[in-house]
């Protein structure tokens, strides 16, 4: 395991040293102390500032997927009423194709999990790792910045008296459990709370009202989540040291901080936060004194719009040019109602079928036609 | 559909289809589906290049797969990208011209 994890133990051993280095030149207490814990503060920031690209990536990835919605509604509808077996099938394959033009990777969506997994085991081991380097008896001398001087600083360094390599579990070997206890209790609760709020901020702020439908498995799964996740601290707590406990806790707190920020720039579409971001936008267009809402993009393109004035047809006359198929490129069809279609549909002609019907069977026998010709193609190859 | 194999394998994955498929949420990547697609390419290339055929296709269905339109390729050939909504729509263009043209004048349904 410690080899696995040895290079990123050694770039994470450089980036805590690097940390306390500046801290100490800042003025803050050299040797074992505060600076330490700090150091472990700033790996996290560290760590979390580099992976901000990431999670621009995964915001992209999950708002494509909401973005999809109009388009699979529109070939729902497009098929609606339909169920026989070639237009379900022709559904199903326009639905396929447009799920892979648009597919999200759901690498997308947990890559900044996984990619913080190694780094949060690599400091477990590393603080694991601490006290043996102290005392020698590490299988190396040193590991990357921390050789035996600065193993013996981190060692003694505490958090309100709880020295960061201790844990719950390990307690015993240190010279102050009870005080290892509270604080890494403390810590917990503290986890528990901060990780509960940034689901919550989630759930409530930045979810579309389309996906917070309470029969939607999503969003079960969510609430769940939303109480089940902060439980599982109660048992993997124990068993993390003070440092790791601190990282975590840094960890969740950043956390907050990045979605605040994404729910008032950068909402999304649909969601609480992203209404309240227009009722701030209008507000403030309000005192400027401009007009309320902004001039749209349609009323651009149509003011832009040169040439021959587009003529609306009539609705007998736009009926009738549809049927025909020749629509004239200068004009505008009216918008046809729902029901006007259906009712179209039930016209049964003299060979009592429906233009549907008709259609369909027109598809199914040219399909035999072509398969034939196929395999009259084929023998002639032979 | 002569080739005992190729009857047994289909038995097979139609009984797959019916009884263990139909009860779950639709999870395939493609269309169609992998049961479909390795059902029709052992009817068209038989038992052994067809098993081929399905076995590549279900290692392709994968959670990092893009998925799409992937139909069986035709006797002789190899598979071919699945297709994206642009390149269905223009394939369905494409054939639906040639079917007019094939197709002049026999529109036997119509009133």
């Amino acid at each position: 395991m410690d080899t696995i994890l040895y290079p990123i133990m050694w770039v994470i051993s450089y980036v805590m040293y690097g940390v306390h280095e500046l801290l100490t030149m800042f003025g803050m207490q050299g040797g074992s102390g505060p600076a330490w814990v700090l150091s472990i503060v700033g790996l996290t920031i560290f760590i979390r500032i580099l992976i901000i690209p990431l999670f621009n990536k995964q915001t992209r990835a999950s708002r494509a997927g909401q973005e999809l919605q109009p388009e699979i509604k529109k070939i729902q509808k497009k098929y609606k009423g339909r169920t026989d077996q070639v237009s379900q099938q022709r559904q199903q394959e326009e639905l396929q194709a447009l799920y892979r033009d648009h597919g999200t990777s759901p690498f997308a969506a947990c890559m900044p999990m996984l990619i913080q997994m190694p780094i949060f085991f690599a400091l477990f081991r590393l603080l694991y790792a601490v006290l043996p380097l102290s005392n020698g008896t590490y299988s190396r001398e040193a590991l990357g910045a921390i050789d035996q001087d600065i193993a013996l600083e981190i060692a003694r360094s505490t958090v309100f008296g709880a020295p960061i390599s201790s844990s719950i579990s390990t307690r015993g070997e240190f010279g102050d459990p009870t005080s290892v206890l509270v604080v890494a209790v403390i810590l917990i609760a503290l986890m528990m709370i901060t990780l509960f709020f940034s689901q919550k901020q989630i759930m409530t702020k930045n979810l579309p009202d389309s996906a917070r439908d309470p029969d939607n498995p999503a969003y079960k799964m969510q609430k769940y989540m939303l109480y089940g996740m902060p439980l599982i601290y109660v048992f993997s707590g124990s068993v993390f040291q003070i440092g790791v406990l601190v990282y975590w806790l840094t960890g969740n707190i950043w956390n907050i901080g990045q979605q605040t920020w994404l729910i008032t720039t950068n909402p999304a579409p649909g969601s609480e936060a992203y209404r309240a971001r227009e009722k701030r936008l209008r507000e403030k267009r309000l005192k400027k004194g401009l007009p309320e809402v902004e001039a749209s993009d349609d009323a651009e393109i149509q003011d832009t719009q040169v040439g021959q004035r587009a003529q609306p047809l009539g609705k007998k006359r736009s009926k009738k040019a549809r049927q025909t198929g020749n629509i004239p490129d200068n004009v505008i069809l009216p918008e046809v109602e729902e029901d006007e279609v259906i009712a179209d549909e039930e016209v049964r002609g003299p060979d009592n079928l429906t233009d549907a019907e008709r259609a369909q069977k027109r598809y199914e026998r040219r399909m035999a036609e072509r398969q034939r010709s196929k395999k009259k193609r084929k023998k002639k190859r032979r | 559909m002569r080739n005992p194999v190729v009857a047994v394998m289909s038995v097979a994955i139609r009984w797959y289809q019916k009884n263990i498929s139909a009860n779950t949420p639709r999870r395939c990547r493609y269309e169609p589906t992998c049961s479909a697609y390795a059902l029709n390419s052992i009817q068209v290339h038989g038992a052994i290049k067809g098993t081929l055929l399905g076995t590549w296709r279900l290692i392709r269905c994968n959670p990092w797969s893009k998925g799409g339109v992937d139909w069986v390729p035709e006797k002789g050939a190899w598979p071919t990208k699945p297709l994206g909504y642009k390149e269905l729509i223009a394939y369905r263009e494409n054939e639906t011209d040639h079917q007019v043209i094939r197709g002049h004048g026999d529109d036997h349904d119509a009133p």
